[in-house]
């Protein structure tokens, strides 16, 4: 048995020897307002231990009872799923030690989950669906949150002691469980990453979780295995945790199947192990064994009775369904006139909503999609921020546009405001007045600046007037100087050719 | 209906205990071991009677969704929250190191 082969082949050969089967656990933090089985808030960046009740912290005698927001949550998340929801449905307990869980035990479900067998088709191009099958989702309880002490970069090993927050303690999660995938071949792990995208579209469409990845608020577990190309049989797996970007969940799926295959033509056994995904260095770790270690004694929960759904119910949920992602995608790409690849270029920049709310807001799709897939994107860039996380809102954005189609201001004097106000100097209309932005338009001002250019410059003035428009730009040039940039360009350029 | 687990052995409960961090002398198995066998026999009998016919009880009232309205209430303060603890630092529960990941 190995966790690590001797030398690693490419991708090409691994995928040339090998079938790859993955299967994918994604937990979903729900954003109720209290957890899930008491009332304590569900909120993030608390001071430590101050979100928590005694059933949270697992006090002697606390009883657990069900929030009923949670369930409705897991109902709209098994119909956005095409999945059963069980008419009834029980906790269990999943017996463990560790210091995040308090109880010893995490309250959770086990064979008799809330949702069933579903399904969730991906576009992988723009005429190819795959289709992902799910096993199950269901209910439990998040764990606190440990901070490992003394070890190299907050790792585990060689830790001192740890610290524990009991405030994720309880929060609600949704895991849902893929079944075994096959036949994706080498776009792998690209199917992957974009069925964790989907969920995490889907959950925030349903406005059941917040969804953000960075906060740990959707987590992927990764399943790889490999089998000898066209055999069928399922190999050993390995469980690659808490994978939370996209891109590395790609990266992370693409490591594993190139390790496998590699330990695999090395004539070895792939050991069955968690993996931990390390960012800086794009590569894998082994966790523990897994073999023997899973003996959860699962139970039925005592303190909890069993949840029943009625039709009633769900379909008064489903009658509240909003559009879901991938038939908004469609909808949205024919209204705005986009091509496929333009609708990728904005869901890949994660600009889809604000893209969207910008063109609500009156500005043209093109337009919006320029603004964000462009000049925003920079900055975000350059600031290590998100899109989102711009202080800059859609409404902006539109506001700044309109200046530009009204010929109020120009493209460059735009991107001033755009920074002025992300800079947090004002609203656009308050940057706009107080630094007195406005283009010049006044006919009589470019006039005169057009007339002193032209005085400026005989020589040019002198080919203008010969019929030579190539040094026009000259003449521009100087009355955007004269004119602080706030001149449009085409504007000076009629009035230097009837000026001349 | 499921079969309970029947010839429990000594090494099966060693194992559970040891799962469950329970230390036991050598008598203290054995005698587990004989009893948690008269209990899954016990059981078992009942599972011969109980058809398919008949749904689990996992409770011993008929109740199903118990339900509670998603409202915040109150809170313990961090300083009451940590009063037991052991060992404790900047809010937050102090234990020992912990030797293997998740």
């Amino acid at each position: 048995m190995a966790t690590e082969p001797k030398n690693y082949v490419d991708y090409e050969t691994a995928l040339k020897h090998f079938d790859v089967v993955f299967g994918i656990e994604v937990h979903i933090e729900l954003s109720t307002k209290t957890k899930l089985f008491c009332s304590a808030p569900n909120a993030f960046g608390a001071e430590p231990n101050t979100l928590i009740s005694p059933v949270s912290l697992g006090l002697p005698g606390a009883l657990p009872v069900l929030n009923e927001k949670a369930v409705e949550y897991a109902i709209k998340l098994g119909l956005a799923l095409n999945a059963k929801i069980n008419k009834k449905s029980y906790f269990a307990r999943k017996n463990y030690y560790y210091p995040d869980l308090t109880k010893n035990y995490q309250t959770s479900q086990s064979d008799e989950p809330t949702i069933g067998e579903g399904h969730l088709d991906l576009q992988i191009s723009d005429t190819e669906m795959f289709r992902i099958d799910i096993e199950r989702a269901h209910l439990e309880e998040d764990a606190g949150k440990n901070t490992h002490v003394g070890g190299a970069e907050g790792r585990i090993f060689g830790a001192q002691y740890s610290l524990v927050d009991y405030n994720r303690a309880g929060v609600p999660l949704i895991e849902i469980v893929t079944k075994p995938v096959f036949g994706a071949g080498e776009n792998a792990p690209e199917i992957i990453a974009k069925y964790v995208r989907e969920l995490r579209d889907i959950a925030r469409t349903l406005e059941i979780s917040d969804a953000r990845m960075e906060r740990g608020n959707v987590r992927a577990d990764i399943n790889i295995s490999l089998s000898p190309k066209g055999s069928g049989k399922l190999g050993i797996r390995s469980e690659t945790k808490n994978v939370n970007s996209f891109r590395s969940i790609e990266a992370a799926a693409h490591y594993e199947i190139i390790r496998h295959a590699s330990i695999l033509l090395e004539g070895e056994t792939v050991t069955q192990e968690t993996r931990h995904w390390h960012e800086a260095t794009s590569s894998t770790t082994s966790g523990r064994e897994k073999s023997n270690a899973d003996d959860y004694r699962y139970f039925p929960e005592p303190n909890l009775v069993p949840v029943v759904i009625s039709d009633e119910w769900i379909d008064q949920i489903r009658a509240e369904m909003p559009e879901l992602p991938a038939h908004k995608r469609a909808r949205l790409t024919k209204e705005w006139g986009f091509s496929p690849k333009d609708m990728q270029d904005v869901l890949n920049a994660d600009a889809l909503a604000l893209v969207e709310m910008t063109v609500t807001h009156g500005t043209s799709a093109h337009n919006a999609k320029k603004w964000w897939l462009g000049e925003l994107s920079r900055i975000a860039k350059e600031a290590s921020l998100s899109l989102t996380d711009l202080a800059i809102t859609p409404e902006n954005v539109a506001e700044i546009q309109k200046l530009i189609d009204d010929g109020k201001v120009n493209d460059k004097i735009a991107r001033k405001i755009i920074t002025d106000v992300i800079a947090g100097k004002g609203t656009v209309a308050e940057i706009v007045a107080n630094e007195n932005l406005e283009i010049v338009s006044d006919d009589s001002a470019l006039k005169k600046f057009v007339q002193e250019a032209l005085a400026e410059q005989p020589d040019v003035a002198e080919k203008l007037r010969n019929g030579n428009m190539q040094p026009i730009g000259v003449i521009i040039g100087i009355v955007m100087k004269k004119s602080q940039g706030k001149a449009d360009a085409k504007k000076v350029r009629e009035i230097i050719l009837a000026e001349k | 209906m499921e079969k309970a687990e029947t010839n429990f052995s000594v090494q099966k409960v060693k194992h559970l205990a040891d799962l469950a961090r329970i230390e036991f002398s050598e008598q203290e198995l054995d005698e587990l071991t004989s009893e948690l066998n008269v209990i899954s026999d016990a059981i078992n009998k009942v599972q011969e009677v109980a058809n398919d016919d008949v749904e689990r009880t996992t409770h011993p009232f008929a109740l199903e969704n118990v339900f509670r309205k998603d409202a915040v209430g109150e809170t313990l303060e961090q300083k009451s929250a940590l009063a037991a603890a052991p060992k404790q630092k900047d809010g937050m529960f102090l234990v020992p190191q912990i030797l293997a990941e998740d």
